[in-house]
């Protein structure tokens, strides 16, 4: 049809302009050093895989992958946890002030963190305890928390009471209620959340690069390391830059289904 | 007058009262408990801390016993001319990325809404560019743009146009940012609108496809105002990421050429983790809370009037 034809070719045109910074680093991240650097660029060449081992030999690129996943792994189980039971607890609370905690949710989730690597950094110098992962948790939880709580309140005021009524009648406590009832049903909306949390800690990089020295360092910092002072190693951060993007693409392909319908009941309700 | 009905108590509570049933009744505020504990030690304890450090001269010569210094951090603020221009180019940088985004993102779902050969497939692809780690988005765009090698730079010649210098020259940097930050965010206004889409009801389009009405007025006069509600929350959502960004420019330019880059973030964490100036670095965090505050409170007015 006309009108169709149109619409597909504006996507697909869009398509190419978003995808191709995607795969141009890929694809410059196989190149040898010279050929990454020629004008007009090669378009064919023997893949090489030297700036991955120049990578995986001048940085503990394994310790540091440990140190994002476990990271990203505890905030994002903590803060679906703690903020899941507040966004319930919100959804189903009748109470004074309830306006007060909306804004405070809302207020929290538009933060901006660069306010609070200042006293953040200052706060873990004076007590220790800059430079663990404890630290960078703690902060990606301060994050994720808001986000995750406004997501399932908006996501679990959507679903009827009365389905819990009834459990209740048949003798089941509230948090029984809330397990085996209400949470099977919110189950996109903890996808989203999950997908939202993890994303946002896998990719931080403000507090990352703040509070962390060598021990705690975390992915994006080791790729921003390859800036030095008096060029970039162009090899090594194409090569970091496409090793970061591959599990976030798995999982966005893992759970796109529950992206669109997550997205269309919780954040836009 | 009033008649009070006495409720007989053993109706209401059973007679023993244990642990578990204490919980179960008072089970709303416990859930918010672990919620409200995190959020002081990680919010209002470090915002209290900040206003403490704001009083305070505190700069790494006076780390050990800063001197107060009262309100003078935050009249510094205020009579700092590189405030009120990171202040303007936050609002330029928000403004037209989040403006072109918009536009972009709700054409984009238009289009996909129309398609049916390659949706989901079209879908996930267009998110992808949100997915990637902002660091590395600053990077790769940096390899994009670089005048020498860049490819962006290849394609302009290639098309008869002179090179030019994306990142480093001071009237084209910003743009150079504010188009990065399209690149990654139109995607998410893309999905929100074209979930959006899909949760509208048929009949207002067939009733518009019965009086004729063309695409453009169909457009304006129903999907816009029955989108409202989804454009406000996707705009507030975008409007607050953006204020917020830092490490695509941070990477992409460093605030420079000089400070034409120079948002709110990078200048408050320049001053903090550069010139060491917690005290002044404190002040620009409160002045930057106090107008997030004010943003974010005329934003869920807009959300609640909707509802």
């Amino acid at each position: 049809m006309y009108k169709n034809k149109w619409a597909y070719t504006y996507v697909i045109v869009c398509l190419l302009g978003f995808l191709f910074p995607i795969f141009w680093v890929i694809f410059t991240s196989i190149k040898t050093t010279t050929q990454a650097f020629q004008i007009p660029p090669v378009w064919f060449f023997k893949p090489s895989v030297e700036n991955y081992v120049q990578v995986f030999e001048t940085q503990p690129f394994i310790y540091y992958f440990l140190n994002s996943l476990i990271v990203t792994v505890l905030s994002t189980v903590l803060s679906l946890i703690i903020g899941t039971l507040a966004g319930y607890s919100l959804a189903r609370m009748k109470m004074k002030g309830q306006k007060f905690v909306s804004f405070t949710v809302f207020f929290t989730k538009m933060f901006p963190p660069i306010v609070l690597v200042v006293p953040f950094f200052a706060l873990f110098r004076q007590f220790g305890g800059t430079d663990t992962l404890f630290a960078l948790t703690l902060s990606y939880v301060a994050f994720n928390l808001p986000f995750v709580t406004w997501l399932m309140w908006g996501f679990l005021k959507e679903l009827p009471e009365s389905l819990e009524e009834a459990a209740l009648i048949d003798g089941t406590s509230r948090f029984g209620a809330m397990w085996r009832i209400m949470l099977p049903l919110a189950k996109p909306g903890l996808a989203v959340s999950a997908i939202f949390a993890a994303m946002n800690s896998w990719n931080e990089f403000l507090f990352a690069l703040s509070l962390t020295g060598q021990h705690a360092k975390t992915l994006p910092v080791m790729a921003a390391n390859f800036v030095t002072q008096d060029a970039i190693l162009w090899g090594p951060v194409t090569a970091t830059g496409t090793m970061l993007m591959i599990p976030m693409f798995v999982f966005t392909l893992l759970v796109q289904k529950h992206l669109v319908k997550g997205l269309a009941m919780g954040a836009v309700k | 007058m009033q008649i009070k009905y006495e409720v007989p108590s053993t109706i209401n509570e059973p007679k023993r009262r244990s642990f578990l049933s204490w919980v179960d009744s008072k089970i709303q505020i416990i859930l918010l408990l672990p919620a409200i504990f995190l959020m002081m030690v990680v919010f209002l304890y470090p915002i209290l801390y900040t206003i403490y450090l704001s009083l305070h001269d505190w700069t790494f010569l006076t780390l050990k016993n800063p001197p107060f210094v009262g309100m003078q951090n935050i009249l510094n603020v205020f009579q700092d001319a590189g405030f009120y221009k990171s202040m303007l180019l936050t609002g330029i940088y928000v403004g037209a990325g989040v403006l072109i985004q918009f536009i972009l993102g709700l054409t984009l779902a238009l289009a996909v809404n129309r398609i049916t050969v390659g949706h989901g497939l079209f879908t996930t692809l267009l998110v992808f560019p949100m997915m990637v780690t902002p660091v590395v988005v600053g990077l790769i765009w940096k390899f994009i743009m670089d005048y020498n090698f860049g490819i962006l730079n290849y394609a302009l010649t290639l098309i008869g146009l002179e090179k030019v210098s994306m990142l480093t020259s001071s009237t084209l940097a910003l743009p150079s940012t504010i188009m990065v930050d399209v690149w990654q965010w139109t995607g998410f206004m893309f999905i929100i609108f074209l979930a959006g889409i899909k949760s509208l009801p048929d009949e207002p389009f067939e009733a518009a496809q019965m009086d004729g009405a063309s695409v453009w007025q169909t457009l304006w006069n129903v999907t816009i105002p029955l989108l409202k509600p989804v454009i406000i929350v996707a705009l507030v959502m975008r409007i607050a990421g953006s204020i917020k960004v830092f490490d695509q420019i941070f990477v992409l330019t460093g605030g420079g050429p000089g400070t034409s880059t120079e948002t709110v973030s990078i200048l408050l964490h320049r001053k903090a983790f550069a010139d060491f100036n917690f005290g002044y670095a404190s002040a620009v965090a409160i002045v930057l809370t106090i107008i997030v505050g004010i943003l974010c409170w005329f934003a869920i007015r807009a959300l609640y009037s909707e509802k």
